[in-house]
């Protein structure tokens, strides 16, 4: 293995991948030995304006109904809220994924540096360049990869948890309205009569407590999630004081690079000592 | 209701203010509602002859015949005369919901269907923005 050429490295970082391209793995001596192609961007299904086509005719007969019963102001401020309030799902799950890929790039990369220092170079090398790599694999990539790691993961988790409090918020104002639109739409047909009026406004006020309480529900689920991403963003600022001077970034990043030495050929006999020269 | 003109208005306001402020409405409807359903309104026919309550929800309460308006009328005309009865009692039950739905609003009635606050923010997530 050992040719007297210092083998190149591939850090991670160099080969930072954008949408929709190819990444190539190559090992040490330079030659691509598999690529990946990193997927492309994930395009919405279109579940958000669907729902809104639907809902907004229901919506509407709906907003008729509340004014003829002549007290659907309040009424008709919920269907505003409710409405504002309903969300892309899709935008919650695309970054789910982009956070669990995230993750798996930033363990795969890991673990491909760890095990090419310790199959490739360890056994064949000598000299400071086997200590200095030990150093930068086991303190700077390893510890900083798993935290990175980590908090990729519970983004990920928060990510999906938001993406199912949207749906399912979503499809219960949809439901709702399917449901009401409907009778509130007969009865508003009856209103002219003063006991269709009353029924009107009856229905008029079941609705507004059922959308106050989903909005009201929703509310308190924002709520826990903002907590849940509070705490995430405690861990992140924990994260900034390993890669910045004090944790401050105004203080300029911490010193994370291999010495250029490493790769400087007129050190190459200090640092690259190939164990079989030793031996003989 | 600041809060309820605020979404009313298509603008993103404060959520549990909107949500005390509808509370308070829905009690307040509720209640007036209620009381409204106690209430006996009358009406009667132009001779004065049928009498008929209603209740605040148009329940038909109490219907009276004065036997001296009987002998003016055959059983058409008292079936008429009950009919306008009670026609009339709903028209007072009517005006009595109007002055309800007015004390509640404090604004007169007005059952115009406003236009829709979100029309260009719809729009706008239909046209992909």
């Amino acid at each position: 293995m050992p040719t007297g050429e210092p083998p190149k490295l591939v850090l991670p970082g160099q080969t930072a991948p954008t949408a929709n391209q190819q990444l190539h793995i190559a090992n040490a001596g330079g030659t691509v030995q598999r690529t990946v192609t990193v997927a492309p961007k994930r395009t919405d299904p279109g579940f958000y304006k669907r729902l809104i086509t639907q809902l907004n005719p229901l919506r509407q007969s709906t907003r008729a109904a509340m004014a003829i019963s002549g007290i659907g102001v309040a009424a008709l401020a919920l269907d505003v809220a409710a409405t504002l309030n309903l969300g892309n799902p899709f935008l919650f799950y695309d970054r789910r994924e982009q956070w669990k890929e995230m993750s798996g790039l930033l363990e795969g990369t890991r673990s491909d540096l760890w095990r090419s220092y310790f199959d490739d170079i360890s056994p064949n090398w000598k000299g400071d360049a086997v200590e200095k790599l030990q150093e930068y694999v086991r303190f700077n990539v390893n510890g900083l990869y798993s935290q990175l790691g980590k908090v990729s993961d519970e983004m990920s988790g928060a990510m999906h948890g938001q993406y199912k409090e949207v749906l399912e918020y979503d499809l219960s104002v949809f439901g709702l309205y399917a449901t009401s639109a409907p009778m509130l739409r007969s009865v508003a047909a009856m209103s002219a009569h003063p006991v269709g009026k009353v029924a009107l406004m009856t229905q008029v006020g079941l609705f507004m407590s059922a959308t106050g309480n989903l909005i009201k529900q929703f509310a308190d689920v924002y709520n826990s999630y903002e907590g849940d991403l509070n705490k995430l963003e405690l861990k992140l600022n924990d994260l900034r004081g390993a890669f910045f001077r004090s944790g401050n970034p105004a203080m300029g990043a911490r010193d994370l690079h291999l010495t250029p030495n490493i790769e400087d050929p007129a050190m190459m006999d200090d640092y690259w000592v190939p164990v079989s020269r030793d031996a003989s | 209701m600041r809060h309820v003109d605020a979404f009313s208005a298509g603008r993103l306001d404060d959520v549990a203010g909107l949500l005390r402020e509808t509370d308070g409405w829905a009690r307040a409807v509720t209640e007036a509602v209620g009381e409204l359903e106690e209430e006996r309104l009358a009406g009667a026919d132009p001779s004065g002859t049928v009498r008929a309550e209603v209740s605040g929800a148009g329940r038909l309460r109490t219907l009276s015949i004065d036997p001296r308006g009987l002998r003016a009328l055959d059983h058409v005309q008292l079936a008429r005369a009950v009919r306008e009865a009670i026609v009339a009692a709903h028209l007072a039950m009517d005006e009595r919901l109007t002055e309800v739905v007015q004390t509640l609003t404090r604004r007169p009635s007005d059952t115009t269907v406003p236009a829709d606050p979100l029309a260009g923010h719809i729009r706008d997530v239909l046209r992909g923005e």
